[in-house]
Formats: structure tokens, C-alpha cells, sequence
């Protein structure tokens, strides 16, 4: 969906480029040599021969800024060099300030380096504030740091070996960096930068672009995994997160070059104020060994469990390692959404979803109604309401409104594509989530939630702490269908079923939802709800619909706590100068060939709104014709979803799909025209023994006579025919 | 590990055994694998070594035109390796129904080959994307396929083992294609040894030891884990077992006491 969400939001993208400055984009610069001492006079001849910056920008592009800073940057095969110069007002201010500094590095006044190597989205983030503390995420290593105060400004000079950091897999690297220089200056309430980043520092999409990094990268990330796999001390868990579990149950695996007879272990737990809540010393040590944490007892919160190897003779750590685990609150569901013969239950109802996506708030309108929630309610709600009417019972969340968990350090975690856009939404969306799920409530409407945060290629601590508070806050709401764990990740084998892992062990109450574009047999552990996203209009025959069908089908064979959905299309591809939408002839065509392809649920890509349909007639006739479509699809569902297939009918075109459901007292028979041409079909019904001579053909006020359970039936390009025999 | 008795009836009767001494304490170590590795490559008739240049490989128009495509001597060594040079096109070869009386029916199969892959060379799109083979075994018409891919991206500078995934012959099978070539990706790259085997063997561990033995593991060479005995029974001083492996791997066996004392080996010591 998503290089699909692409084209759809280029326009909105357009106008972010037209609002917003062009990113900078510079050659990256070879340091002359080395700082010879990074203590941040900046006095060495490297800074001479930098990149600088020039003043920084407010994070937003524009206005004033009241206490300037600029900085410069360069760097060898090893090393990135940076150097701050942050100037001040109030000399005997800003020391008092840095006599108060807190643990918090932001909480003042902070410089704040982002280097995304290959522009892959996994960055690092290190931050140094003027009495030299430092934070650095994804972390791998050292940094050197040093930081001098002068009457007007304070410097920071950086040393950053590449190694240091958390390396993407090459692999998935660009040729660009992404950069950025930052300062938090919280006394004037400004955050300012290189690159404006327009909503919070993490907006890597905005992060300044670096050519020409002549860096080993492979080199690097080949030693991280080197290390990895070599890691002396391999930890691994049952799970992340414990509520009603009695204990935590552990493995770690050791791979160092000693006799196991001089190690010893040491486990030791710390709660989230470094208190030592648990801990043990191992003797007799094994390559592979167990160990149960006794959780039960303790408290809500993060807790971090270390493991160190020692030498029994010389009490050295000869290895090391940390994993982070939550004890959380045990929910009592007000809803639960469950899966039987492949079919949804809501609270025990049968729920045939027909979904969207992409119905929210637009950059312009946003932009016109950014202090007015009323405004931006009733345009939601009119969206909401327009979607019911036509049929669609749910719909995807966006991730602008999860606004009030976007704060400074997690805004643009989820930074990838579209997404960034989102967020840059987000800071003038007023509504809420409360406020979506109620109006989703007032129109019987359900919610696929689509947390932010979980990146769609690997994850790390920050995005699972991120999102973790999501899904505690809004895990016990009603509404809420299931969760939607990635869109199009197909590649991402690990990741998804490490989310799926995630997800059901803070909600085990709703299915997990995965769009794949393909790969679906690699995945099929990760999801309760698999779907893929043929869109076949130009280009591709309808029956691509059914190939995607069968496919699906036959993945979760057998497997009754498993669904299927499929992505239908509802916009359009361009073909030659023009953009072609399906009729609402291969709409139909393809809903009900995707429902005689074993399909338990649908989804339109995408929701199309009144611009749209102001601008082409196409789209608009489509639009208006779903209701009818869904209408019917709703009228069929039960046959579809709990009716009993019937095998033995037989047509005699291989253009023609044709599905036979026993539901009740009635047979219906569902026959769908894959081809733009006209078919006279022979439909021979004489094996599966009926008695009646006649069919009603459903929605077309006409009926169908059999001779010997036999009938021809004349089917015009994509037409769908559904007879219904009643005895 | 359990493996089943079909497995079992296939002992190889090119078994071969390792026993080393243990410094402190004596741990001997036998291994067997059945079949025996390495195992013999199915495509070896098939020149798929660039032992005769390009002789049995269909290159692609596109290369053709290109002609960025050769086969070039490996560094201090007689064998050869195929450059493909910003190149979509590649290589392929279509293999009749020789090969297929090679595919056993319900055996499992594997691809891999080396591939030295340079800086431009990613994996974006999957497990099809980047360089290196692919197998796709096709139905009469050409029109139903499956493939398995053994490629990789950027390789660092450095030939790199690269593995597909396990797969059997379908019953619809009638044809199949070997492709080596770049997919969904710019960038250059070099290919060797590609090989088809059989994808499992079983390796029979048989260890004895004066002191109790504490543990058994088996490690592949990229460090993953295949076999873990856990924590044995007290007055272990014979352990046996039976592990399923993949065939186109080492293995580090490694046998720990419970005097701590540590026993490691490298199988086949050879490869």
C-alpha cells in the first residue's frame, strides 16, 4: 500500500515541500587530521577546514532566534568530529543553571547530534549539555567529549567513532548520510538547528543530507555483527512484557575462549531508579544456562537485568550483557475480538470487516483549521459519517492521532515515508484518538489501530518503549478491531514476529494485522490476520484478485484461529497520460471474486474524499457506488463467512469464478466474470441435487430456469451474478 | 533432536570419525554424517563453476548488448568466477528432465554459491533481491513457478557463503532455471561454486569422557545454534545423539565436563 500511499499523497507531499525549506544538502568534508585533544576549545587546525553550518534555524524554518549557535563537522575513515559554538545572553545565569543540572541532559539547555548512516532511519542521537553530561542512543561504544564555558557561548567538540554506534545493515544504506545539529535552549524556549526539522529533532526525513561519506560501512556493521555473533554472552527471554507471570524465565549463552570451571555469573536486577531488586551468583556455569527472576512480587515498572561473567581467580567481567523487561498491569478486556473458522467475533458476534484508510485531515485543511477543534471535528465527523454511509464498518487509525504520545524524544521514531508527513500533521491536529474512537462509536464503526513507533525493518529499545505506552494506554478501550502491525514489510521476517511476539503479549485479547505485498508464506507467523494488496486496474487482469485468494487460502489452511483479508483498489494507476480508477463494474467484480476466493474480510485502498471526487468523475462515480456494493457484500456475508461450500457445480468457462455457498434453507451460487468481455456461461448444477427448478438472481429482479439442473446465463464484462435457490 | 527413522535408515557408509584428546580430561568425539559432508553438488555436470567459461548458460540480451558480463580467474586459484558489471540481465540455464530424475521426489533441496557483491549491491526488496542464484522449478506450461534464492548485497569486500531456503520438487514440476544475475539492484558483483545438494544430513555425535559430561552443542559457522543437549544427567561419561543439519555448513562441535573442562571441533575439518 504504501508506494501506493505514495502517489495518493503526493500532493499533500507537494505542498509540505512548497511550505517547508528544502533540506541542506552538502558534500561531506575529510578532516585535514584529528583533534589532537577533544576538550572542546576547538583550537585545532580540523575545525579550520570543516563544513560549518552558518546559524542555526528554528526548528520550525522560520522566526527569530534569541541565542544564536553555529557548528562545523568533518570526518575520517573512524571518526565523525563535531564542534558546538552555543552563545548566551547571561553568563552568571547560565552558570547557575549548569550548577542545577539534573540527570537530565535535555533539561536545560542541550546540544544534540542525529547521524543517520545511509539514511536507512536508524540513527543515532547523542546529546551533551554544558556541564558535559551525555546521552547517546544506540549506543555501541565511547564518544570523546569535551566542553568549555566562556563568558558569551559554551563549546562542545566531539570525537564520534563510527563504531560507536548502532550500525544499519549496508544492505539497506543509501549513499547519503542524514545529519543534524541541534540545541535544546530551554530558557528562551527555542530548539534550533542545522536542518529544520519542522516537528521535533527525530524527523529524520528532514535531517540535513551528507554526499560523498567515504566509510567502510560494511567493514563497521560486519564488526558489530561480528561481535554479535561472537558476543560472549547471548541473553534471551520468554518475554518482554509480565503481568500474571509467576517468573521470568531466562537463557544466556556464553561463548568465551576459557574453561567453563573459571567462570562464575552474576544476575542482577535494577528497577527503573537503579535499585537492585534481584540478584544471584551462578558457580557451576554451562555453554547454555537457565535461570527464573521471581516477578511475581515486584512492582510495575522497566527493569533492566545484567548479567556478568566473571574470572573466578581475578573477579575480572569477561563478559557482559543487558535486556530491559516491563512489569505491567494485568487489563480486564471491556471487548475481545476473537478468531474462529477464520472469521471475526466481536464480543462473540460475527463482524465482517469492509475497511479504508486514508480519510483523515489533509495538509491544507489542517493547515486552515490548526487552532480550531470544532472545525476539525466536524470535518472528521463528516468523513466518518460519509464512510458509514457507505457501507465501510471500520478503518485504519492514522498516526496523527496519537499526538498527545508524539513528545519531544519519541515524535518522529516512526519517521519512514509517509508516515513524517503524518507527524508533521500532527501538530496542528486537535483531535484526538478519544475523540476518533468516539466518533467511531457514534457511527457503529471500528477502529484498525496503527500504533507509530515500530519500525518497519528491525526494532530497538526506544521504538518498543515508545509504543509500548500506546498500547497500554488504549488496550482496554472499546472500539478498537485490531492492531495493524506493518504495511508492506514483507522482507522484515524478524521484525514482524517480533512485533506480532509484542503485540499479543500486551493485548492477547485482539488479533494482530499484517499487509504483506507478497511475501506471505515467510510471514505467516507473524499476524493473526494476513491480507495482501493486489491492485490489478490498468495493468493486470482481475483475476489477479483471485491468485492473491487462493494464495492466502492456502497459507492458513487448516487453521481456524488464522484470517485472510484482502486490499481491493480504489484509486487510480495513471495509464498513458491518463489516471485510470476501476469501474464500479471491476469494483464489484473484484470484491465478490475476492469473497469466492475464501477472503474474510476487505479493505478499500483508499477513502475517497469530496476533493477527489470534485476533481474526477471517475472517482466519484466509484465512490457513490459503493454503498451499494457494500450493501450487498453485507446481504452475502453470512452465506460467504458461515455458509457451507458446496463443491460440484460446474461452469463451463474458465473466465467465469464460480462459488457455491449452503446457508440456512438456501444455496446461493456466486458467479463472477473475470474477463472485459461478454461470456454466455453454461452453469451446471445437477450434481449437487436440487429440487427446485428456478433461481432467483439476487439484486437483479429477474430468475433464472433449470433445465435437467442445468442453465445458460448470459455474463457481460465483469459481470457478477448471484442465484440464489430457496427451497 | 529428533529425527525420523527414514533419516536414521540413511547411515552413511562414508563415515568418518574424529577423536581428539582433551588437555585436562579426556573427551573423544566421534562424528558421523550421513550423507557424508560435503555432499556431492547436483550441478557439478552442469558447469555451474565457470570451470568452461560460459559453455551450457544462456546469456541475456541484455548482457549480451551490455557486455558487462565475463568469467575471470580467481586470485591464486585455478578456479573461475562469473562478473556481472551493473548488469540486470545475467545468466541463466534451463535444465530438461535430466535434472529431474536427479530431484528425488519428498528429498529437500538447497542452493548456495559465493558471492562477492560490491558497495552498490543491497537487498532492499528481499530475499530475490541483490546478487547471486535462483532455482525456479516451473509446471508444463511455464506458467506456475517457485523459487528459492541464494543472494546477498554488499558482501564487504570478501567472497560470502550465501544459502537459499530448503525446498522440495512440487508434483506439477516438469521444468526448471538456473538464473545468476542481479535483481533489484544496481551494482557489480562476482559469483561462484554454485551448488545444488541435498539439503539435510544427519550428523551421529558419539562422545565419551573419564569425567561426567556436562554438555553438548553444535554451533554452524555463522555461529547459530543447532543442536543443544542441555544440562545432562549426573555420571554422563557417554552421550550420544543424532542432529539434522544443512549441507551447505561447517559445524564447531563443542563438549563441555563437569569439571568445566571444554572440548571443541571443527566438521568437516576439511571444508
Amino acid at each position: 500500500m504504501v508506494k501506493n500511499m505514495i502517489i495518493v499523497t503526493f500532493c499533500l507531499f507537494a505542498l509540505n515541500l512548497i511550505a517547508a525549506p528544502n533540506i541542506p544538502n552538502i558534500k561531506a568534508v575529510k578532516a585535514s587530521s584529528p583533534p589532537a585533544l577533544v576538550d572542546g576549545m576547538l583550537n585545532d587546525a580540523i575545525w579550520e577546514s570543516s563544513f560549518k553550518t552558518g546559524n542555526f534555524k528554528p526548528i520550525s524554518a522560520s522566526g527569530q532566534v534569541r541565542e544564536k549557535t553555529n557548528a562545523s563537522f568533518a570526518y575520517d575513515k573512524n571518526n565523525l568530529y563535531v564542534a558546538f559554538v552555543c552563545f548566551f545572553k547571561d553568563y552568571q545565569a547560565k552558570l547557575d543553571e549548569i550548577k542545577n543540572y539534573g540527570n537530565n541532559v535535555f533539561s536545560k539547555d542541550a546540544v544534540e547530534v542525529f547521524i543517520d548512516p545511509g539514511r536507512t532511519g536508524l540513527y543515532s542521537h547523542i546529546a551533551v549539555n554544558p556541564a558535559g553530561s551525555v546521552y547517546f542512543a544506540n549506543k555501541k561504544g565511547d564518544i570523546k567529549v569535551g566542553v568549555q564555558v566562556f563568558k558569551d557561548r559554551y563549546q562542545v567538540e566531539m570525537a564520534i567513532p563510527f563504531k560507536s554506534m548502532g550500525f544499519p545493515n549496508p544492505k539497506s544504506m543509501g549513499r547519503d548520510w542524514g545529519i543534524n545539529l541541534c540545541r535544546t535552549n530551554m530558557a528562551f524556549k527555542e530548539w534550533t538547528c542545522w536542518s529544520p526539522t519542522l516537528a521535533g529533532f527525530h524527523n529524520s526525513s528532514r535531517f540535513g543530507n551528507v554526499t560523498g561519506m567515504d566509510v567502510d560501512s560494511a567493514k563497521i556493521y560486519r564488526n558489530q555483527q561480528v561481535e554479535n555473533n561472537n558476543k560472549r554472552l547471548v541473553l534471551s527471554l520468554d518475554r518482554t512484557f509480565y503481568d500474571k507471570q509467576a517468573v521470568v524465565s531466562l537463557k544466556y549463552r556464553l561463548r568465551i575462549k576459557k574453561p567453563l570451571k573459571s567462570c562464575v555469573a552474576e544476575i542482577t536486577v535494577k528497577d527503573a531508579k537503579q535499585n537492585t531488586v534481584w540478584s544471584k551468583r551462578v558457580e557451576r556455569m554451562l555453554f547454555t544456562n537457565r535461570a527464573k527472576l521471581p516477578i511475581k512480587e515486584w512492582s510495575q515498572g522497566k527493569y533492566t537485568i545484567t548479567i556478568r561473567i566473571l574470572d573466578k581467580k581475578e573477579s575480572d567481567a569477561l563478559a557482559q550483557t543487558q535486556s530491559v523487561i516491563w512489569k505491567v498491569d494485568t487489563y480486564i478486556p471491556q471487548e475481545i475480538v476473537t478468531i474462529k473458522n477464520q472469521n471475526l467475533y466481536v464480543d462473540g458476534k460475527l463482524f465482517f470487516p469492509i475497511c479504508t484508510w486514508s480519510w483523515y485531515l489533509e495538509w491544507d485543511e489542517l493547515e486552515k483549521y490548526k487552532d480550531d477543534k470544532a472545525k476539525q471535528l466536524a470535518l472528521l465527523e463528516e468523513r466518518i459519517k460519509d464512510m458509514a454511509d457507505c457501507g465501510f464498518n471500520s478503518a485504519i487509525s492514522s498516526v496523527s492521532f496519537f499526538k498527545e504520545m508524539l513528545n519531544h524524544t519519541k515524535a518522529a521514531l516512526a519517521d519512514e515515508g509517509y508516515a513524517s508527513i503524518n507527524i508533521r500533521n500532527a501538530r496542528w491536529y486537535k483531535a484526538t484518538l478519544d475523540d476518533i474512537l468516539r466518533l467511531f462509536k457514534k457511527y457503529n464503526m471500528k477502529l484498525i489501530m496503527y500504533p507509530p513507533f515500530l519500525h518497519k525493518q528491525s526494532l530497538n529499545q526506544l521504538d518498543i518503549d515508545a509504543w509500548k505506552d500506546i498500547m497500554l494506554k488504549y488496550r482496554s478501550y472499546k472500539g478498537i478491531l485490531c492492531w495493524m502491525s506493518s504495511d508492506e514489510s514483507d522482507g522484515a521476517i524478524k521484525r514482524n514476529l517480533q512485533a506480532y511476539k509484542l503485540y499479543k503479549e500486551l493485548d492477547p485479547y485482539r488479533p494482530v494485522y499484517l499487509n504483506v505485498i507478497n511475501m506471505t508464506a515467510p510471514n505467516r507467523d507473524a499476524a493473526d490476520i494476513m491480507s495482501t494488496d493486489p491492485y490489478p486496474v490498468p495493468n493486470s487482469p482481475i483475476s489477479l484478485v483471485k491468485i492473491h485468494g487462493e494464495r492466502l487460502e492456502k497459507l492458513y489452511r487448516n487453521k481456524p484461529g488464522k484470517s485472510i483479508w484482502l486490499w481491493l483498489q480504489m484509486f487510480s494507476w495513471k495509464e498513458g497520460k491518463e489516471q485510470r480508477y476501476p469501474t464500479p463494474l471491476q469494483e464489484r467484480c473484484m470484491a465478490f471474486l475476492a469473497m469466492n476466493n475464501h477472503i474474510k474480510g476487505l479493505a478499500y485502498f483508499t477513502y475517497i474524499n469530496a476533493k477527489k471526487r470534485k476533481n474526477s468523475q471517475a472517482a466519484s462515480t466509484l465512490w457513490y457506488s459503493m454503498k451499494e456494493l457494500n450493501r450487498q457484500l453485507m446481504l452475502l456475508s453470512k452465506p460467504y463467512l458461515l455458509g457451507k461450500r458446496l463443491a460440484g457445480v460446474k461452469v463451463n468457462s474458465k473466465d467465469i469464478d464460480l462459488a457455491t455457498f449452503k446457508y440456512k434453507n438456501a444455496i446461493y451460487m456466486i458467479a463472477v466474470n473475470m474477463k472485459a468481455e461478454a461470456v454466455n456461461a453454461k452453469i451446471d448444477l445437477s450434481r449437487i441435487a436440487v429440487k427446485e427448478k428456478l433461481a432467483n438472481v439476487m439484486f437483479e429482479s429477474r430468475k433464472v430456469k433449470f433445465i435437467s439442473g442445468k442453465f445458460v446465463d448470459k455474463f457481460n464484462k465483469y459481470d457478477v451474478h448471484i442465484y440464489k435457490i430457496t427451497k | 533432536m529428533k529425527i525420523n527413522s527414514k533419516v536414521l535408515a540413511l547411515t552413511s557408509c562414508f563415515a568418518f570419525a574424529v577423536s581428539i584428546m582433551a588437555g585436562e580430561a579426556d573427551i573423544k568425539i566421534n562424528v558421523k554424517c550421513s550423507p557424508e559432508l560435503p555432499v556431492a553438488n547436483l550441478f557439478a555436470p552442469y558447469n555451474c563453476d565457470f570451470s568452461k567459461g560460459l559453455k551450457g548458460w544462456a546469456i541475456s540480451k541484455k548482457s549480451k548488448e551490455s557486455k558487462n558480463i565475463e568469467i575471470c580467474d580467481k586470485k591464486d586459484s585455478k578456479e573461475k568466477y562469473l562478473y556481472l558489471k551493473n548488469n540486470k540481465g545475467g545468466i541463466h540455464r534451463s535444465f530438461s528432465n535430466k535434472l529431474f530424475e536427479l530431484l528425488e521426489p519428498k528429498e529437500f533441496y538447497i542452493i548456495s554459491c559465493f558471492v562477492d557483491a560490491d558497495k552498490d549491491m543491497n537487498q532492499k526488496v528481499g530475499p530475490f533481491g541483490g546478487l547471486g542464484c535462483s532455482f525456479t522449478i516451473y509446471d508444463k506450461t511455464w506458467k506456475k513457478g517457485q523459487g528459492r534464492s541464494a543472494k546477498t548485497g554488499y558482501t564487504g569486500g570478501k567472497w560470502q557463503k550465501t544459502v537459499s531456503k530448503v525446498f522440495t520438487k512440487p508434483d506439477w514440476a516438469n521444468h526448471a532455471q538456473l538464473h545468476v544475475n542481479i535483481g533489484y539492484s544496481k551494482g557489480s558483483g562476482k559469483v561462484s561454486e554454485i551448488s545444488l545438494t541435498k539439503a539435510y544430513s544427519t550428523m551421529s555425535l558419539d562422545i565419551k569422557s573419564d569425567n561426567n559430561l556436562s554438555q553438548v552443542i553444535v554451533e554452524n559457522e555463522k555461529g547459530k545454534m543447532v543442536f543443544d543437549s542441555d544440562e545432562l544427567p549426573e555420571n554422563s561419561k557417554h552421550y550420544t545423539c543424532k542432529v539434522k543439519v544443512l549441507t551447505p555448513y561447517f559445524y564447531i562441535i563443542k563438549v563441555a565436563d563437569t569439571e568445566g573442562n571444554v572440548r571443541e571441533i571443527k566438521y568437516p575439518e576439511t571444508k
